[in-house]
Order: C-alpha cells, then structure tokens, then sequence
C-alpha cells in the first residue's frame, strides 16, 4: 500500500532537499522542481477529496502509522478525516499558487524555494497529523522558515504612518509564534498526563475524551485558546499578524494568510472543541465575545490603513473573528450551535481562499506601481483590466457577496449566534459595515478615480500570474455555490461536537 | 589487567598525549600534523569505548583495588564515549585558529587531552578524592588554555580569571571532602551511602560538605549564581579553547553528577541525606540559571558572550532533568535518560555553534554579531552549521534540542514539577530571539567589503558537516534516544549500583 498522505506532505520536502544541492543560477529548472511538488502535492490532496467528499465522515481514513519512540507513546501517524480533509485540499490551493506567485522573487530563489517548500511540508503535515507530538513538530516547520522568509525578501512599510520593518516583524512573528507553539506544547504535555492514557495519539485521546474530567478539560481548554489564539491572531495576541503579513513577500502574505493563520484555527477546533467539549462550553461566552471584539477591532484598525497589505491583514483579524464567534455560538446547543460550528469551519476555508487571492493581487500590483499605499494607485482599471478585475472580486468576497465563500461563511455564524445571544448578532454587524468601508475605500481610490500620471505604462498579468489568480477566484465562486461540498464532511464531526 | 582493559579508552589517551609531546620535540613541528595525530589517537580510544560498552561490570569485575576508586559501567562508557566525540569535533575544528596554536601545538593538543583524561576520570571515579584529582586534572589545564594567546591582554585576563575563581571552586571542593570525611571517616562513595543508611538523621558536617562540593561542581558547570566568570573567560580565551572549555568539562561533570546522586537513589537515605532538599536546590539552580543566562544574553553583541550565557541557561534545563530524578517522580529512570539525552543534544549543538562562530571569526579575529554579518555569503556550511545549531539549542523541532527539551520537559511534568515546565517554556521562546539574532546577522545581511570568505580544511569541512547532520539526526531519528532510553533504564531499574 502506497502512503499517500506521506507523498503529499514530504513531495515538498523532497523537492526542497533537492533544490538544495543545485547550482543557485538555476532558477528555471528550481521554478519547475517547485511547480512539480507542490503541484503534485495538491493532485494528491485533490484526490484524497474527491474520494472522501460526499461520505460521512466521523473517525480517521487513510491512517499511516509507524512507530517512532514507544517508550513515550509517539507514534508517526497520519490520517484524514471530515476536517482535515477540506484544509488539505485549501493547502494544496494556496500553497501552489504561491509557489505561482513567487515568480517575481529575483533574488537568492534557491534559499527561497528551498524554505517556502519546508514551511509547506510542515502546513501539510499539521493537518493530517494525528499524532499530537509530530503535530508540534509540523506546526514548526511550518512556523520557523517564515522568520527567514519575512526577513530576508520581506518589504518594508514606510510612507504614511508608523513605519514597519521587515525585521522587527520577522522577529516577533517568530517570538508569537513559537510562544503560542510553547503554550500549545504545554497543554499538550497536560493533555497527555490528565487524560491518564500517556499517549500523543489523537484518535485514542479521542475515543476516551469522556473520561477528562471537567475542570481539567477547561484548564486544558484555557491553554489552547491562548496558544491557538496567538497563532490564529485573537486580539490581544494578534499584534503580531498585521507586521508579519504586511512585511512578507506576496507568496508568503499568501500563505501565512491563507494556511497558517488556519493552523490556529484547526488547532482549536479539533483540539479545544473536539476533544474538551466541557471546557469550549464553558468559555463559550469568553469566544464569542473575543471574537466580536475581533471583527470590530479588526475592522477599525483596517480602516485607519493606506497601506493595501497592512489593511488586508487587519481584514484578517478582523475575519477570523467571524471564527472565534461562531466557536462561541456553540454554547447555544442543539442546532443553532451546529450551524455556527459548520459557519467558523467554512469560514476557516474560505478566508483562506479570498485572502490567498487578495494579497496575491495586491502583490502583484506592488510590483508594478512600487507602492503599497492605496491612494498612490489610482485608476488602475483602465491600465491593468485583469488585476483590476481580480482585485475587486476579491474585495467582493472578503466584503461577503453572496455567491462567493464569503457570505456563505458569515451568514450561518451569524445565523448560528442569532440562536445564542441575539445582542453579540447586533453587536457584530457594524464589522461588517466596516469591512464593506474599508474595502470599497480601497477599490475607489486604487482601481478607479483618476489616473495616477506614474501609471501610464503598465503591463498587465502576465500568464504565471494568471493561473494562480484564476484558480483562486474559481474556488472562491465554485465553492460559494456550493459550499456542501466542504461541509458536508465536516458536519457529521461537528454534530458529534456540539453539546 | 582487567584494569587496564577496562580502562583502554583511558590508556589511549595517555599514549595519545605522551605521542604529541614527543612529536612535537622530535619533529619539525608541520601545520595540521599533531592535529591529526591527536585525532588518530581519540578515533582508537573511541573504537575501545565502543567495544568495551557491550561488556557489563558483572562480565568483567575490576579488582578490589581499583574498584575502590573507579567504577567502570555502561552509564560511564556512554559519557566517556561522548566525550572523546567532542574532542575529536573540537581538535578538527582547531587548527589554524591562532598563531599559538601552530607554534606549540604538541602542547595545545597535550593540554586538551590532559583536560580530556581528567574528563574520563571524573566521570568513573568512585571516591571523592579520586574525582577531587580528576577534577584537578580537568581544571589545570583549562586554566592554561584559556591563557595560551600570552601576547593578548583579554585572553591573559581570561587565563587568570579562570585560574583564581577555579581555585575557588577547588578549594570549597577540598574543603567540602574534609567535612564528609570528618563526619563518617571516609571519602569511598558507597562506604559513605552505607554510613548514612545506617545513621538516623544527616550529621550536619556532612550537609555543610556536601553543599560546598554541590557548589564547587556548579561553579564548574557555570550554573547561576556561580557563573559570572564564564562570560569574560570564554570570551577572552581563543575561540577554539572556549568550543572546548564550553562543552567538554559541562558533560563531564554533570555526568558525575548524575552519578553520585544516582548511585544512591534507592539507597534508605538519598545522597547526603539531602532528599527532597536536593531536588528543591536543583529546581532553583535550573530557574535561576535559565532566568539569568537568558535575560543576560539579550543585550549582547559579541556572539561569543551570547554563546556563553546561553550555556548558562542550558544547564538550567539541565539541573531541570536532575530534579526530575526525584522520588515524585514515578518513573524517576527517565528523569536520568531525559538527561543523559539533552546532555548529548546540549553538547554537540554547542560545540556546533562554537565550532561555526570560532571557524567563521578566524581570518579577521572578530566574533562579534556584525562580523557575522553575510556569513552565509562567504561560507554556506559554516553558516549552516551556525544555523542548525543555534536552532537546536533553541529547541526548534524536528532538531536535537527539541527532542532533548521536549523529553525533559515531560519527565519534569511527570515529577510534579509543573512550574518548572511553564518557566522552561517561556525562557525557550525568551532564547529564540538571541539564538536567532545571530542568524538575522549571518544570514539577513550581506557581508561588509572588507571581510574575506572563510577557509577551511576538508577536515573542517568533515566536523562541520558531522555536528550539522548530528543535530538533525538525533531529532528526527529516534534510534539514539530509544537508545539513551535503554541504557538508562538498565542501570537503573536492573542494577542500580551499577
């Protein structure tokens, strides 16, 4: 039997030990050997969806183990199910349009490639690991290469404002997130000794999660949700996302946005609500509330930017809140809980989709105008149609179109915590206004208005630009109309969640 | 002969040593050649070690004589083993580092080998005397070492430096001796353990004398509070002595730590009759060393007193394991192999970094964070080396160092010591941000004109690449831990007197 999951996360890892001893001038055939793998990585987890999409799903499929240290119960084991699935498949997307994307990296591509490939073993590997040690350890192969990424073909943020620089935001993403790996160790550690079981293995923490007693589960509980919440930028440990998103070069904005920022999300899905359903019950109110500061903090702070990325990432926070309060809305038990639960994992995949796409267009116009700042560009649908065209589509799903993933997403969290608590409804939806704002905002003055005279002769995407935006945009719509096709795995997991 | 065969690896390096001196004096001294020679020597010491740890005490028993003041076990040829590893690493590393060193090099070699045998020695030794001489052994030349740039105030100071806080320690070490002495009338390890297994309640000589000789060794370790010398010393001692001075004594005398307080566990009273003071002292040796190692490192700019502290800190996680070693503890066997491990991880990620930045900082002499800069421009492996190593003694996964901690920590969570895990924690983030500047000099920036690329020797190149690919092997996979593992566990829950 063929180890499938293996293939797709080490494919990456492969090509990087192999681009590794070629000659650094190389740069077409490292391009391809990218291409390749993360290429087939994606046809592998495309396949795995295919196959498993449309059955309920409730245990593990496709589980590869090995052992690795018996003494300590740590085992190398893979495997998928209704959660794991869907984000393999948006890993895959993101991950080879980024590796699209990164076409316009000109200098030392060689050490690129070589750690942008490891941080996407590592993405892959978080999803499908059910083992909980080798989960730590994807968690920081995906982490540690962004401290090297961001820092060494990272941008600086100077004009208007405070300024950022690529180093301090390399240093504390870094800082935050191996904080957030270290707390999540921690409750690891404690998972593994108060579960009494002595083991990483999560399908067994899983089948006795009854036996976790209350209090430890919301100890347990307390301690991912700060250790997740670093990673998946729940305010007031976020500060550390809007530097290290804005700073990244496009490819990483995208995959730090798109994947990364999900490992949180996941995390505290299948760690936090999953397997400590007392302990989520019981912070449920502190969720829901984080989240709606979330969404309106976000919002404020997005409104306040000039500068594209910056303002994209605040987007972020201010998206991820819309997670953080459907989780919350899980204290509303019965079917309002399950539509919320199905909303925050929807929303997961679609804020992953939209805002690949989202900085990947924004990227690509930076390396055109040499500006980041919205106002400088102006008028750019007549110059640059294709961009143009994308960019505000992406707006247009971040802003919630119906059609696109977006709205989907939103509207059953907000349907879900209608069932809960009505005022955190009331309460949230000035955050969307602000998103609309801030996002149309940045369409009238970057895209139309008048014509930037700086701006006369610009070339529009070229076709390595093309593809990846294509294939996002096509996700984003495909999956907005039919959004079942990522949720109907998840929700038989989710209905086993729920109270 | 027993004897003799027992300790080939010892009597190996003796030859080794007695054949550099004479090298030295007989032949034309010739760049690199007493190098090699030293390093042929360590390999067949090595190769001994190997053979002799498949051989168990009951196989072989040593005669009453010798038994008296060494003791020779797995657990021992395990450190011996390791230790002879880091030397050859550090002796590879060395040549071409000063002008010294290739004048006289049959006595740099001899020293680090007289160091080294001194090493072998405290790790076996079964009397407390026999350690205060091997202790001796290890520490004199040192002293020398750290002073042999004679022409350079800072690594004069260094020299000196050293020589008056070791005295110190190796007076407190005497001094501690003649108070255990004077209350049981022996200095024999298990004569002792006897002697307060029979007697009710610790005479208070003996608790004086065993804090000064636990004080001596963390003077030797650079455990906080007793580290203030360890910063100026390795950063005035030539580079290649301090990739020595840092590695090599640590192991060494944390094994014999180990040891002592091992050889005792399940003796009626705990070493000394410290009990659960002892792991009490322990506990705060570790957060006390790890606070200050690396809130200390934070503000430096010369990598070297980065390195240093950071050492500081790591024997913080260290003492962390030896507090795990604790009757709390249910299965206090993997408190020892926890470690024995992270003492393995520690030593080859630190004699890696030390190795890199005295390697890197050569041509132009400067060891500080900017003459780093562009490091990876000029030299790939060195740079590598730097980086896999410093990420590994940061515990950065799927590395050495995270294993190593990651190991610790759940042993130190199993003994009910759960402060000391969050405190591990959050000085483990606290360390990235030093550990990493480094990196963001030697990789973020470009090089400045005026530095020149770095040679090195195919020898180099090979140690390099060995420290390198030693950290990524040890973290990814599990056969040498299961294999610390096993050891520990035999000695302990087979034989513990072993």
């Amino acid at each position: 039997m063929i180890p499938w999951l293996s293939c797709m996360i080490w494919l990456p890892a492969l090509a990087a030990l192999i681009i590794s001893f070629l000659p650094s001038g190389w740069t077409r055939l490292i391009r391809l050997f990218a291409l390749l793998a993360t290429g087939g990585s994606l046809a592998l987890a495309a396949t795995v969806f295919a196959e498993l999409w449309n059955t309920p799903l409730t245990g593990y499929r496709m589980v590869e183990s090995l052992p690795w240290f018996p003494a300590l119960g740590i085992q190398y084991k893979l495997g998928v199910d209704g959660m794991s699935l869907s984000l393999l498949l948006l890993t895959g997307l993101v991950s080879w349009t980024a590796i699209w994307m990164s076409f316009s990296i000109q200098e030392r591509v060689k050490e690129f490639y070589v750690l942008t490939l490891i941080a996407i073993s590592g993405v892959y590997g978080v999803f499908a690991a059910v083992d909980l040690f080798f989960f730590v350890v994807f968690y920081e192969l995906a982490s540690i290469p962004m401290y090297f990424l961001v820092g060494i073909w990272g941008s600086d943020k100077l004009g208007s404002g405070r300024p950022i620089y690529r180093e301090t935001a390399a240093t504390k993403l870094l800082l935050y997130l191996q904080l957030g790996g270290g707390i999540v160790l921690l409750g690891i550690l404690a998972l593994y000794f108060g579960s009494g079981q002595q083991t990483f293995d999560l399908q067994v923490l899983l089948a006795g999660k009854s036996a976790i007693a209350a209090g430890t589960q919301k100890l347990l509980f307390a301690l991912f949700l700060v250790g997740f919440g670093i990673e998946a930028g729940l305010v007031p440990f976020h500060t550390w996302l809007p530097e290290g998103h804005s700073s990244a070069p496009t490819p990483l904005s995208m995959l730090l946005a798109g994947v990364l920022l999900k490992m949180g999300g996941y995390g505290l899905l299948r760690l936090g609500v999953q397997l400590l359903p007392a302990g989520a019950v019981a912070f449920a109110p502190v969720l829901a509330t984080l989240g709606v500061v979330n969404i309106l903090y976000g919002g404020l702070c997005a409104l306040r930017q000039s500068d594209a990325k910056v303002m994209i990432a605040y987007s972020s926070v201010s998206h991820m809140g819309m997670f953080f309060l459907g989780l919350g809305a899980l204290g509303a038990g019965g079917a309002a809980a399950l539509t919320a639960l199905t909303g925050a994992f929807f929303q997961l995949f679609s804020h992953g989709i939209i805002t690949a796409l989202l900085f990947a267009v924004t990227g690509a116009i930076y390396a055109r105008t040499h500006s980041r700042d919205v106002r400088a560009w102006g008028g750019l649908a007549g110059q640059i149609p294709f961009l143009s065209f994308f960019f505000v589509a992406a707006c247009m799903g971040s802003a919630g179109l119906p059609g696109l993933t977006g709205f989907v997403a939103e509207f059953m969290v907000l349907l879900g915590t209608a069932g809960y608590q009505v005022w955190l409804v009331v309460a949230a939806l000035p955050g969307l206004l602000l998103t609309t704002l801030y996002l149309l905002r940045a369409v009238q003055y970057g895209i139309f208005g008048p014509l930037n005279p700086d701006h006369q002769e610009l070339r529009d995407a070229g076709w390595s630009e093309k593809i990846p935006m294509l294939i996002l945009g096509a996700s984003a719509l495909w999956f907005g109309l039919v959004p079942s096709w990522v949720t109907s795995t998840a929700i038989p997991l989710l209905t086993e969640v729920k109270p | 002969m027993v004897a003799i065969v027992k300790f080939s690896p010892e009597v190996g390096v003796v030859l080794t040593l007695l054949a550099t001196i004479l090298a030295d004096l007989v032949f034309a001294p010739r760049k690199g050649r007493i190098a090699h020679l030293t390093l042929f020597g360590l390999l067949l010491s090595l190769v001994a070690c190997v053979q002799l740890a498949h051989i168990s005490k009951a196989m072989m028993p040593l005669p009453p004589e010798v038994a008296r003041t060494l003791v020779s076990t797995q657990l021992t040829m395990l450190l011996k083993g390791f230790l002879l590893i880091l030397t050859s690493l550090a002796v590879a590393l060395a040549p071409g580092s000063f002008v010294e060193e290739e004048r006289n090099s049959g006595e740099f070699y001899a020293l680090i080998l007289f160091s080294l045998l001194g090493g072998m020695l405290c790790v076996s030794s079964n009397d407390l005397l026999m350690f205060f001489i091997a202790f001796e052994l290890l520490s004199l030349p040192l002293y020398m070492l750290c002073g042999c740039k004679r022409y350079e105030s800072a690594s004069a100071e260094a020299g000196l430096k050293y020589f008056v806080n070791g005295a110190l320690s190796s007076a407190l070490l005497l001094y501690g001796i003649s108070w255990i002495y004077g209350s049981f009338g022996s200095t024999e390890l298990p004569r002792l353990a006897q002697a307060m297994g029979a007697s009710s309640g610790a005479p208070s000589g003996a608790v004086v004398g065993a804090i000064m000789i636990m004080v001596a060794l963390l003077f030797k370790v650079s455990a906080a509070p007793f580290h203030s010398w360890a910063p100026d010393v390795y950063t005035g001692a030539p580079p290649s002595v301090s990739t020595f001075l840092s590695t090599v004594p640590k192991v060494a005398i944390v094994g014999f730590t180990a040891r002592l307080f091992w050889n005792y566990q399940d003796a009626p009273n705990a070493f000394l009759q410290l009990g659960s003071a002892w792991v009490g002292l322990f506990a705060i040796v570790s957060l006390m060393s790890m606070l200050i190692g690396n809130l200390s490192a934070l503000p430096q700019t010369d990598a070297r007193k980065i390195l240093a502290y950071s050492g500081v800190a790591q024997i913080g996680y260290v003492f962390m394991g030896l507090a795990a070693c604790s009757a709390a503890n249910p299965d206090p066997a993997r408190g020892l192999a926890a470690t024995l491990f992270y003492v393995l991880t520690y030593g080859v990620a630190n004699l890696g970094a030390w190795g890199a930045l005295s390697v890197a900082g050569r041509g132009a002499g400067r060891y500080t964070l900017d003459g780093l800069r562009g490091l990876h421009q000029r030299s790939p492996l060195t740079a590598a080396c730097l980086a896999v190593c410093c990420m590994s003694l940061a515990g950065v996964p799927p590395l050495a160092g995270f294993v190593g901690k990651f190991y610790l920590f759940r042993t130190i969570y199993q003994a009910k010591i759960q402060a000391l895990v969050v405190f591990g924690i959050l000085n483990s983030t606290i360390s990235l941000f030093y550990y990493f500047k480094m990196l963001k000099a030697a990789y973020f920036s470009r090089p400045d004109d005026d530095t020149s690329g770095v040679v090195l020797s195919p020898l180099q190149r090979l140690a390099l690449q060995c420290c390198l690919w030693s950290n990524v092997a040890l973290g990814l996979w599990p056969g040498l831990m299961n294999a610390a593992d096993r050891v520990a566990h035999q000695l302990i829950t087979i034989n513990p007197h072993l």
